[in-house]
Parts: C-alpha cells; sequence; structure tokens
C-alpha cells in the first residue's frame, strides 16, 4: 500500500469508524467530527462548528464536564471511559463514553483536544441493570439484617458461611465465632440419626421444617422452629444450605401453661360438683331437708359460678373481646355485701367502710368479680379464724379498696409474676388448688376500670392487696360542701 | 485587631480542633493539616489561601498558586473527602452544610495562626470562604470569589440556571460515572464497604473522590441557598466571573456583586467555569491587580 492509498484509507476509516472522533479548541469549540458522530449527533458539519462539546451534553454532564472532566484533561493531559449522554438534534439522548486527549504545544499551551466517543447504550443498559440488581440486593440484605428470626447460611458440610444478628443473639455466640462452630453443634436436630435424615433431604433437594432445639454458647437449649433449604449451583448440585430459625421457647411455655391450666381447671370444676353431688344424694337417702347441708350446696355452686365467671373473662380477654360497662356506682354498699359473702366459720371479715358514699365508675359484675377473687385468695391462704380486712379509703384523689389477710404470705421473688397468666407461685403449687387465673383476671378487671392493683407482702405475717381507682364523682368533696349549706 | 476569638467550640458545632480518634489503646489525635492535606509553601509572609470547589482537589491551582509563591505563604489544602484528605474524617451529619467546610477552613487558619489572609475560593468554595469570612472577619483581608453562585437553583425571579430535577440528574450521573470511570465495576456494584479507597484509586489519580462523599458534596453545593449570606460579609471581595459559563452564569456573578458589599466585578475573557486552568495567566493578573489596590 502506497502513502496516497493508505492515506485514502486512513480517512475512510476516520469518517466510517465505529466511533466518533472530534477535533475541539481548548475551550470545546468543535473544530471537526467525523461522519459517524455527525451521524449519532444529528448535526451539519456546519451546524457543528458553532457548538461546544459541553453544549451538545445533558445538564448534568454540562456541569461534570466543566468540574471534571476539563479539570482533569487540563492537569492529566488525558481522560479515559468517561460516561455521558449526547443530546441529538431531535432532543434524544444518546448514551456515549468519551476519552479525550489534549495536545499541547512547545510552549506548553493546550491547543487541541481530541476526543474518541463510543456509543453505549448497551452497556449503560448493562450498568443499570447491576444497579437496580445491587438495589433490590441491598433490600434484601435489609429485610435478612433486620430479621428477628435466626438467619444464616452454611455449607452442605455444616459450615456456617454468613448469618444475621438475630442469630448472633439466638446462638450466643459472638460474630467472630459463629463461624467457627459446625451447625450439628448449634442444631443437633435431636439426634445424630436425626441430623442425617435432615441432611439426606436436603442435599437430594427437599426443604426441611422442624420443631427442634438450638444448643447456645452457654449449654443451654431453646426450643425453635426451623426451616432450611438447599441451594443449587448452575449445574444442579445441592452447594449450599440456608436455615431460618424462629424462638418458640415462649410459646412452648405458653403451650405448656395450657396443659398444665386445663388439668387444673378440670380438677377445680370436678371438686364442687363432687361436693354438690354429694350433699345433694345424702339430702336424697335422708329424705331429710337439712339446712347445713342445703348451705353446703349453695356455696359449692357459687364456687362453681366464680370459676366459670373466671373461665369467661379469661376466655374474653384471650380474644380481645373483655369489655366493661361502667356506671356511676356507689362502692360502699358492694363492699358491705361482698364482706357479708365471705365472712363465714372459716375466717371474720372486717369491713371499715365510711358512712358516706364513695362513687366511682364501675361495672358492678366485673368488680363484685375482682374482689371475690382477692376475698377467695385471702381465706384460701389464711389460717382459719384469722381475720381478713376490707377497707374503703380515698388517697391523693383516688379510691383505695384493700383486702389485707394474716396469713402465710407471698415470697417476694412470686410477687413480679403474681398477676400473670395461669401463675402459681412454686410455695403453694402442691399444696393450694387454683387454676392461676383470679390474679390475672382480677388485673385486667380493674385494668379496664382504668384502676391499678399492687400488692404488699411478708412471707408468714400476711398480705395486702390494694386497688386504686379514679374518684369519679367526689363524694368526700361534695359532702363537706353540702354539710356547710346544711 | 481584636483579640483573636476562639473559633471552634461545644456551641457552634464544630468537630474538635484534633479528633481523638483510639487505635489499639494509644491516643492518637489527628491534626487539621492532616485532615486537610494542607501544604504550605511560597517565601512571603502574607498568608494566601486556596480552596478548591466541588469535583477535584488541590491541583486545581497548579497553574495560578506559584505565581504568588514569591511573595506570599501559600496555603493549600484537599476538603474532607476529596483528594488526599483523611476519609475517616468525613461526617455526613456535619458536611451535610456549607458551614462545616467552612469550619474547616478557620480550623486551618487557626491552627497555621494565619491573620487578614487572602483567601481564593473556586466555585462552592467562594461560598464557602464567604461563611467563613462572615464568621470570623479577622481572619481575611480580601476574598476571591472565582466563579460564586449563592444559589445554583432557579428560585422565582432568581434565575440559578439549574432546575431541582437537573441536580437530581447529576447526582445519578455521579454514580453512573464511577461506573463508567472504573474499569473494574466491582467497587461500586458490591459497595465495596471494606475497600472504599478502590473505587476512588481507580477514579483518577488527580481528583480523587470518595463516590459517596462526592454524590453528597454535590447536593450540598447545588442544593444550598447562601444568598441571604451575601450582605453580611464586610471583608473586601473580588469576583472573578468568567463568559459562557455553564454553572455560574454572568448574570448570576453580577447578583453576587449586587448583594455583597465591598465587592469588586471583573468579567473576563476567559470562557467555562475553570478560568484558573483555562486562563491561569488572566486568572493570575487580575487577582494580583485586586491585590494591588
Amino acid at each position: 500500500m502506497d502513502d496516497e492509498t493508505l492515506k485514502a484509507n486512513l480517512l475512510t476509516l476516520y469518517e466510517q469508524a465505529p466511533a466518533g472522533y472530534i477535533f475541539t479548541a481548548p475551550d470545546g469549540t468543535i473544530l471537526r467530527a467525523n461522519a459517524t458522530f455527525r451521524d449519532w449527533i444529528g448535526y451539519a458539519h456546519e451546524e457543528l462548528r458553532s457548538h461546544r462539546l459541553q453544549d451538545l451534553l445533558t445538564v448534568a454532564g454540562k456541569i461534570f464536564y466543566e468540574n471534571q472532566y476539563f479539570p482533569l484533561l487540563r492537569m492529566q493531559g488525558l481522560v479515559e471511559g468517561v460516561t455521558f449522554d449526547l443530546v441529538r438534534r431531535d432532543g434524544a439522548r444518546w448514551p456515549v463514553l468519551i476519552s479525550s486527549q489534549l495536545q499541547m504545544d512547545d510552549a506548553e499551551q493546550p491547543v487541541m483536544i481530541v476526543s474518541t466517543v463510543f456509543a453505549a447504550a448497551e452497556r449503560r443498559a448493562y450498568e443499570h441493570e447491576l444497579l437496580l440488581e445491587r438495589r433490590r440486593a441491598d433490600q434484601l440484605a435489609d429485610v435478612v439484617r433486620a430479621s428477628t428470626d435466626a438467619i444464616l447460611t452454611c455449607s452442605v458440610e455444616g459450615r456456617i458461611q454468613s448469618w444475621n444478628r438475630s442469630a448472633e443473639h439466638l446462638f450466643g455466640y459472638a460474630a467472630s465465632a459463629v463461624e467457627e462452630v459446625p451447625l450439628p453443634d448449634l442444631l443437633p436436630f435431636g439426634s445424630a440419626a436425626e441430623y442425617q435424615d435432615a441432611m439426606r433431604s436436603l442435599l437430594s433437594g427437599e426443604p426441611v421444617s422442624a420443631e427442634t432445639v438450638v444448643r447456645r454458647a452457654d449449654g443451654t437449649e431453646i426450643d425453635v422452629s426451623v426451616s432450611m433449604a438447599p441451594h443449587r449451583d448452575e449445574l444442579g448440585v445441592v452447594t449450599s444450605l440456608s436455615a431460618i430459625i424462629r424462638d418458640i421457647s415462649e410459646r412452648r411455655a405458653v403451650e405448656r401453661l395450657q396443659q398444665e391450666f386445663l388439668a387444673m381447671a378440670s380438677h377445680e370444676l370436678r371438686t364442687p360438683l363432687v361436693l354438690i353431688q354429694g350433699h345433694a344424694q345424702l339430702m336424697q337417702r335422708s329424705g331429710t331437708y337439712n339446712a347445713a347441708t342445703v348451705e353446703t350446696i349453695i356455696g359449692q355452686t357459687r364456687r362453681l359460678a366464680r370459676l366459670i365467671d373466671d373461665l369467661l373473662i379469661a376466655s374474653e380477654i384471650e380474644s380481645n373481646r373483655f369489655g366493661v360497662r361502667l356506671v356511676e356506682l356507689d362502692v360502699v354498699p358492694l363492699v358491705r355485701s361482698m364482706a357479708r359473702q365471705f365472712d363465714g366459720v372459716e375466717n371474720r371479715v372486717v369491713v371499715r367502710v365510711p358512712d358516706f358514699p364513695i362513687v366511682i365508675h364501675a361495672d358492678r359484675h366485673r368488680l363484685e368479680q375482682a374482689l371475690a377473687n382477692l376475698l377467695t385468695n385471702a381465706v384460701k391462704y389464711s389460717p382459719q379464724g384469722s381475720e381478713i380486712e376490707l377497707e374503703i379509703r380515698d388517697e391523693a384523689a383516688k379510691v383505695v379498696i384493700e383486702v389485707r389477710d394474716h396469713g402465710i404470705g407471698i415470697p417476694p421473688d412470686a410477687i413480679p409474676h403474681l398477676f400473670d397468666r395461669f401463675y402459681r407461685a412454686e410455695d403453694v403449687v402442691e399444696t393450694v388448688k387454683g387454676a392461676g387465673l383470679g390474679l390475672y383476671i382480677t388485673q385486667q378487671i380493674i385494668a379496664a376500670h382504668g384502676g391499678t392493683i399492687d400488692v404488699t407482702s411478708e412471707v408468714g405475717k400476711g398480705s395486702t392487696f390494694r386497688l386504686r381507682f379514679p374518684l369519679t364523682h367526689d363524694a368526700t368533696q361534695v359532702e363537706p360542701v353540702a354539710a356547710l349549706s346544711r | 485587631m481584636r483579640p483573636v476569638e476562639t473559633v471552634v467550640g461545644p456551641d457552634d458545632g464544630g468537630a474538635p480542633a484534633a479528633s481523638p480518634s483510639i487505635i489499639d489503646g494509644a491516643e492518637l489525635f489527628m491534626s487539621v493539616i492532616e485532615r486537610n492535606n494542607v501544604t504550605i509553601s511560597g517565601s512571603g509572609t502574607t498568608p494566601m489561601i486556596f480552596a478548591h470547589g466541588y469535583g477535584c482537589d488541590q491541583n486545581m491551582w497548579r497553574l495560578v498558586a506559584p505565581a504568588f509563591a514569591a511573595t506570599h505563604k501559600i496555603v493549600l489544602f484537599d476538603h474532607v473527602g476529596a483528594g488526599h484528605s483523611d476519609l475517616t474524617a468525613y461526617d455526613r451529619e456535619k458536611y451535610s452544610t456549607l458551614e462545616g467546610y467552612a469550619d474547616d477552613i478557620l480550623q486551618i487558619a487557626e491552627e497555621l495562626d494565619l491573620e487578614e489572609a487572602i483567601f481564593v475560593g473556586h466555585s462552592v468554595s467562594a461560598m464557602i470562604g464567604v461563611l467563613a469570612a462572615v464568621k470570623n472577619p479577622d481572619r481575611f483581608s480580601k476574598l476571591i470569589l472565582v466563579g460564586p453562585s449563592p444559589r445554583y437553583i432557579n428560585d422565582g425571579a432568581y434565575a440559578g440556571g439549574f432546575n431541582r430535577s437537573d441536580i437530581d440528574e447529576l447526582l445519578e450521573f455521579q454514580q453512573s460515572n464511577y461506573l463508567g470511570w472504573s474499569a473494574h465495576l466491582a467497587p461500586v456494584i458490591m459497595g465495596n464497604p471494606e475497600r472504599p479507597e478502590l473505587g476512588a484509586e481507580l477514579t483518577n489519580s488527580f481528583c480523587r473522590t470518595d463516590p459517596e462523599i462526592a454524590r453528597q458534596f454535590a447536593a450540598v453545593t447545588f442544593l444550598s441557598d447562601n444568598r441571604d449570606d451575601l450582605p453580611k460579609l464586610t471583608v473586601p471581595s473580588l469576583i472573578l466571573q468568567c463568559q459562557d459559563d455553564v454553572i455560574a452564569p454572568v448574570h448570576v456573578g453580577e447578583y453576587v456583586h449586587a448583594h455583597t458589599p465591598r465587592s469588586t466585578f471583573v468579567l473576563m475573557e476567559a470562557t467555562g467555569h475553570c478560568p484558573q486552568l483555562s486562563a491561569p495567566d488572566e486568572t493570575v493578573a487580575a487577582i494580583q491587580a485586586f491585590l494591588e489596590v
């Protein structure tokens, strides 16, 4: 190829190359651009010469050109592969990558910028996809991070590879140590055989769900539900596993309590029935009316009714259907009547109430139930013959109803749990019958009244339960005014 | 002269002059000098502080600053997040406003015991210099504002030159460009939190900037509104305005001049936004003329 041919070929290459070539003055003014570029941008040669390269960019591109591209070019003499959008004559955008070279004269003064422009629509779309993918991945990573379930991945050999913070909490290992613990140590699946079974399922591609225990760093075990899934590589071989582990110890504890409760409640319901039946049969056989027997039957019927009431309330509370119908109620006669009900051979109930009405907003039936529970407890946990005191006081704009016994008292460690559902203090669980519902229900009733309940107790000396209600119609204040006007 | 005030205190929201960091139990105090990669040169005594704008670092002044070395003490620095500044000193809270950057300049001035310094600020750093000089005028004798704009976004009758959507696009653009710039997409795609320097290194040797920081700096730069600060400036200032500057158009420079007391306006022959690079001689001459007044 002679020089002339080479020149002609180079010129063709310059004009038709799959890249845009632009020569500009140092200020960006376009001196010459090849046919490819003119074709992309849609401007004729003469039109282009009245533009600067930066004028062909989007607004963001212009800012970038001025702030970064040009300074870089001036200082490095060369800038490579920068993403821009050209704005074509028809207003459409043309994604490109621009590389530029700054040519200097002998005096080190810039004379010309030579730029090469590559169409980059596909690359841009690909980068955009990658970015979107990255954002999606970030979102999912956030879900894993924030999950209250422990989530981990491990190799098929059981070597843990990644885990979230909840896993650290659940296992009780420091973040750095989790990796060191093999899966079977954390999740033994009951026995080695059962673990092998689970792994076999997973390796064959089957997910595994189980309720089992996690062995924590401190050796304790926690009830959990586990969902494990196998993950395959491109060839379909299971190469890693994931596990989502939920702490179900609380649910398990409740289940245990419920079972215990059912046994207890059946027993509690049966006892008065047996007594009623026995006494009724006794009277039937003797054929004569016996006042004491009837008294016992009525007493046991009441006991049964209260127990059933408690069960009903507990079920209402559990299903969020529990409510009270509050009306203005003078609690003095109510308390007197409750005292009379519980005043008997076993214990004397001493009542101390003011001789004027104390009015609160209350649901009579529920309030009676609450007081009956407290009085039942007082009787249950007091020696026969000891006094039970029932008192109404007013205290800092509150109405206080106190039930005080001189019974066995409550151990300090039991007090915080006293109002928990199904809770029975350990010291009495064997000796005194009960379903563990009374105080739970009582507290719920008082809370529904806008009141509070607290207890002070000393083992061997007795307990005091204190109910506080907001004073609605302040009788203690109305009274003196009325007295003055008298 | 009034006594020098302490510019950093618990009330002004600035970071302590030296932020302690603990490495292996040894307490190290990073100086302001290291934090901002401050370099000092020149044989004069009158200090001259050069502040680069958004997008680059102190290299921006390499064609202009040497012209003053014989007569001045030249102080160059990188804003935190740019150039060779300490990236670990970057605090998203502090640098969410231009005041954070202005406080850094006052800390540099305090650390070097600079009084009556000549401050040369380009682009956003022109406004950062105004904020610093409003806060502590004694540190400065003259300000040179190269391509200043107090507000880039149009606002009613005020034409800053950009719409909010332009700036949002710039922020997106910034991100895609870090993709484009790095031969290896990994640093940005993968986030690479443990190796932030990777992305910055690949980006460029001169205008090194961490992508996330660059993004916030761009947002702070282009979304700030400092129009109300101009009338508070008491230090004499020179506004160097280029022709055909898409970032700070002539009418914005005129706005700055109209609202800044004791300001001088010079419309240069130079075009674009970086006369210190495109027309260094004209820039030097304009500054010298102003300093001789």
